[in-house]
């Protein structure tokens, strides 16, 4: 039987995990939890593929358009028919019986508003936000709150009214005197999850109250994402029936509640699936003749160093946001095994010089073999028994295309597959 | 004295606003062009101490600092958040008893703490600390002072452009002549990634914009205009651009090379010490840590420039070691930023309080325009009152300087506060702006609107870690509707740029971590740098809307009948509209 160690507990480390467990259903899987503060700076909202080079709009398949990708893109690396079971996978865990039900998923683009007026291609969104689709061709009505500053409604409905071929109206009101003293959305999507519990669930219905004179005909109703954090499919339920209108959410602000709820249903699959699970810091690991056999770790709870053996280990400590890679004044590091880094090592080539320029720094990581290793320069494995998935993997810019979240999803599965497989 | 001359003067720092304030009080007709914000410069990125001349090596240069330290108090003290700091002094250079010495020669107020006291004053010191003194530097806002000169010159009749650069100085037998300005702020529709494509109103034909509301003004929402250009014809010329004097004298065809120095200070995000607070050292070098909105600075690490086109912040890691010494907090503080402003000198001055101005008559055949070299925030008040001494004498005007005895303007005094129906709402959570606090910052006359970092200087919104991540585009919401929505997008875009511009100068460690996690938002999240589009829909019920807009670019119009239009729209329960309470 083999021990399966994932370092990294974000959205391709989960997946890895789960995938693994799923095609080794013996084997022991341990996830370790380096980031878990990350969560919070993700919407929750998936892209595969939203923009290719060159191109200024959104594309409308993402899996039509990985002919443009370079052969090195991870997507050409998993072929398409691995992305599609990986995209099945997904799907699976997050379906309508989920407690955080994505959509099931068509092979188009979905369009989603932002909350500057504009319009975000993605590919998996969770149903708080599946009203809100700028591509669903229905009117719709902004709500923005007076003590709230993180979207403008009129802008948002103003922009949108101006560009899409039906109304976009909107309101600004006030927050209900419960919810009137918070400034963090997650606090007042806290405040509206314990609302619940309260047989009057008097705070939801307020919230509604506030809102439902300004409504016209529209059939459905957006807000910033605050709409609760565990209990956000009740809550959204409540206002949508005191609304008489479909309610769907607009990503605000970190702490997201979209990534909040993302962890949540997340650390519950891993659980249930039988995989053990830890916050942990990584302190070094041992090898020998090129093969990784333990990592030393931290746990988070304890004060002393752990060793965790395994037989396989999969790096997905994400990228330079999350910690998975780090710059320093000679150049750029992943920090736990050393592996080889795409990118330039002086910190003055990082950089483009505008703030949403196409940036190299977005485009860091590690450089693998055709398994997903971490590869040395010359190509080969670093590690036999270490594989690389998610952000952390380098030489695509996954933000300007809109890909971070399917690269985590196709190369979690993949790899977690393959390596159940063969271990 | 029958004419008045009119007087030009470049650069809106802490200088040039000083020499715009001291002339028009004199009575002169003033313009001041500065082509960015003011203090955008050197001003807005020097630690703002306002030295007492405790630290002076010559007894000359601590009279005069002690001097104007004093008149400072006195017209701007409202301008001071710190009125002394500690100075902390090895025996290596000069003892405590050396110093107190030589501050008693000079009449300089101080007091020696010991032991518990040290503690008392300020805990972050080091235990290893067992004496050091008191004295009146102080800290000093930069960012109000300069714009407090600015409001006394417009007070006093000055004019005050900012946004404005000096585009052409013309020569006419070796005296100036036309000066062409060119006023360009944030905003305008070439800020924008698509100038050329108005954005077509999608919405229903034949009716008003579809978010239009009942009662709602027609008002038309104000754009910016781009690139007006107005020339003036001013007697003299002032070019006080500090970094930027070579540049505006090549304007004038002059030919001048000085030498730059770049001034590297470090930000962090927390607040180390309470007071501020130096460490002596010998000659020209400066190690104070000190608090800029809320966040601890520590300078100054200068570095000579050999290229003004590619200035980056210098190594500032033995600065840095040298404070944990005598501070151990400043070790666990994270480095946030690195701030780096370029001024220039001559090799004639000695230190950064001395100036030297060149008057371009007697050396380039140019009569007419004298740039000023050198000064620091201390000395401002009185370079200023010789830069006009000299000039009102070049026009035979004899009036005295009365700036040191008119107090500079508060801003609360001078800004009506705006009418506001939610004036607590917040928009920067680091630094506790609220939307009134912006608005405020606005409502002043001296103010470019579409110029975010106005509120920036006035505000400190975006300083220090936050880097306006999270708010930036929560802030240029404020001029909205009153600008449209293609102005509101050109400004934001501008104002990230200038963000970025001073961040990217040190990527590693936790700051490339920040612009990653910003760059995720607000590409990806907020997906802001999207050209303008109009999106359409070609399925059969809409064809005649589409067919009836102004096509003519296929490319920016996008299907949206194209993409997931959502889960099963023929199974959604029909809302039931009757029901709806009104």
């Amino acid at each position: 039987m083999s021990h399966i160690v994932v370092v990294g507990a974000g959205l391709s480390g989960s997946i890895a995990a789960l995938s693994a467990k799923e095609h080794a259903p013996d084997a022991d899987v341990t996830l370790l939890s380096t980031a878990p503060e990350r969560y919070r700076y993700e919407s929750g909202l998936l892209g595969v593929l939203g923009y290719t080079n060159g191109k200024d709009h959104p594309i409308e398949s993402p899996l039509e358009s990985f002919a443009t990708l370079s052969e090195t893109h991870p997507y050409r690396r998993i072929g398409e028919g691995a992305m599609r079971d990986g995209l099945a996978f997904f799907d699976n865990l997050f379906d309508a019986e989920s407690s955080l039900s994505y959509s099931s998923g068509t092979e188009q683009n979905a369009l989603v508003p932002t909350t500057v007026g504009n319009v975000r291609p993605v590919s998996r969104y969770p149903e708080a936000n599946s009203a809100g689709l700028v591509s669903d061709q229905r009117p719709m009505h902004i709500v923005g709150f007076n003590e709230l500053t993180h979207l403008d409604a009129e802008f948002v409905a103003e922009c949108l009214d101006s560009t899409m071929p039906y109304d976009v109206d909107w309101s600004t009101v006030p927050l209900p005197d419960q919810l009137s003293e918070m400034t963090a959305l997650a606090e007042i999507g806290r405040t509206l999850d314990t609302s619940l519990d309260d047989s009057q669930q008097q705070v939801c219905k307020d919230l509604a109250a506030a809102v439902r004179p300004e409504l016209d005909i529209e059939p459905r109703v957006g807000f910033p994402a605050m709409l609760g954090v565990e209990n956000h499919a009740a809550v959204r339920s409540e206002v949508a029936s005191s609304l008489h209108a479909e309610v769907f959410e607009i990503p605000a602000a970190e702490p997201h509640v979209g990534g909040l709820r993302l962890k949540r249903a997340l650390r519950t699959l891993v659980e249930e699936a039988g995989i053990e699970q830890a916050n942990v810091t990584v302190r070094e690991f041992d090898s020998e003749s090129g093969t990784i056999q333990s990592l030393s770790v931290h746990k988070e709870d304890t004060e002393e160093s752990t060793r965790i053996s395994g037989d396989v280990f999969v790096l997905a400590t994400g990228g330079v946001a999350a910690g998975g890679l780090v710059g320093t004044p000679t150049g750029v590091r992943e920090p736990i095994f050393d592996c080889s880094i795409t990118g330039p090592s002086k910190p003055s080539a990082w950089s483009d010089s505008q703030a949403l320029g196409d940036h190299p720094f977005a485009s860091f990581g590690v450089d693998v073999t055709a398994e997903f290793q971490p590869a040395s320069p010359s190509g080969e494995a670093t590690y036999e028994n270490l594989h690389a998935v998610g952000t952390v993997l380098g030489g695509h810019n996954a933000v300007q295309e809109e890909s971070r979240g399917g690269v985590a999803i196709a190369t979690g599965y993949s790899v977690g597959k393959d390596i159940a497989e063969r271990y | 004295m029958g004419y008045t001359p009119h007087i030009l003067v470049i650069g809106g720092g802490v200088i040039g606003t000083g020499i715009a304030r001291d002339f028009a009080i004199r009575g002169l007709d003033v313009t001041l062009a500065e082509r960015g914000t003011l203090t955008a410069g050197i001003t807005g990125r020097c630690l703002g101490v306002l030295y007492s001349g405790a630290r002076a090596q010559s007894d000359q240069l601590a009279q005069r600092l002690k001097h104007e330290n004093e008149i400072l108090h006195g017209i701007a003290g409202h301008c001071i958040n710190h009125d002394e700091s500690l100075l902390v002094t090895d025996n290596e250079d000069i003892s405590v008893d050396e110093l107190c010495q030589r501050l008693e020669q000079r009449s300089i107020s101080y007091d020696v703490l010991e032991g518990e006291e040290i503690d008392a004053t300020e805990p972050a010191l080091s235990d290893d600390i067992d004496r050091l003194i008191r004295v009146p530097d102080a800290s000093v806002n930069q960012f109000e002072l300069t714009i407090a000169n600015a409001r006394s010159a417009q007070r006093y009749g000055a004019e005050i452009l900012t946004q404005t650069e000096v585009t052409d100085i013309a020569v006419e037998d070796g005296t100036i002549d036309t000066v062409t300005l060119e006023y360009s702020p944030p905003g305008r529709a070439s800020d924008a990634l698509t100038p050329d494509e108005p954005v077509a109103d999608g919405g229903v034909p034949g009716s008003t914009s579809g978010g239009t509301m009942p009662g709602e003004t027609n008002d038309e929402p104000k754009q910016v205009e781009s690139g007006e250009t107005e020339e003036r014809d001013p007697d003299y010329i002032i070019n006080a651009a500090g970094g930027q004097v070579e540049a505006v004298a090549a304007v004038a065809g002059i030919n001048m090379t000085l030498e730059s120095r770049s001034e590297t200070t470090v930000c962090f995000d927390s607040k180390p010490v309470e007071t501020p607070l130096s460490r002596y050292r010998s000659g020209n070098q400066e190690a104070t840590m000190t608090t800029k909105q809320g966040t601890g600075v520590l300078g100054t690490v200068s570095k000579e420039v050999t290229d003004q086109t590619a200035v980056t912040p210098a190594n500032t890691k033995q600065l840095v070691d040298e404070m944990k010494a005598i501070v151990p907090a400043v070790g666990n503080a994270q480095q946030v930023q690195f701030s780096c402003g370029v001024r220039s000198t001559h090799p004639s001055l000695a230190n950064k309080h001395e100036y030297a101005l060149i008057d371009h008559g007697d050396r380039h055949n140019c009569w007419g325009m004298t740039t000023v070299v050198g000064g620091s925030l201390t000395t401002h008040r009185y370079i200023a009152e010789r830069v006009a001494n000299e000039v009102c004498a070049k026009f035979g005007i004899s009036r005295e300087c009365k700036t040191e005895s008119i107090s500079l303007p508060a801003t609360e005094e001078a800004v009506e506060a705006p009418d506001m129906s939610a004036p607590e709402s917040v928009i920067c959570e680091t630094h506790s702006v609220t939307r009134s606090d912006v608005q405020h910052a606005l409502a002043d006359d001296l103010v470019t609107e579409t110029d975010l970092n106005e509120v920036r200087i006035r505000t400190g919104v975006g300083r220090g870690g936050c880097k306006g991540s999270c708010c930036a585009h929560r802030l240029v919401m404020e001029l909205y509707p009153e600008y449209d929505e293609k102005t509101i997008r050109a400004s934001l875009q501008s104002f990230l740029d200038d963000l970025w511009t001073e961040q990217r100068g040190t990527l590693h460690g936790n700051q490339l971590k920040r612009a990653m996690q910003t760059y995720i938002f607000q590409k990806e999240c907020l997906n802001l740098a999207t050209p303008d589009v109009t999106y359409v829909s070609t399925s059969s019920e809409d064809e005649e809307h589409t067919t009836s807009e102004p096509s003519d670019s296929d490319e920016q119009r996008i299907n949206i009948a194209a993409y997931d239009s959502g889960p099963s729209s023929t199974a959604r329960e029909r809302p039931v509209w009757g029901e709806r309470q009104r």
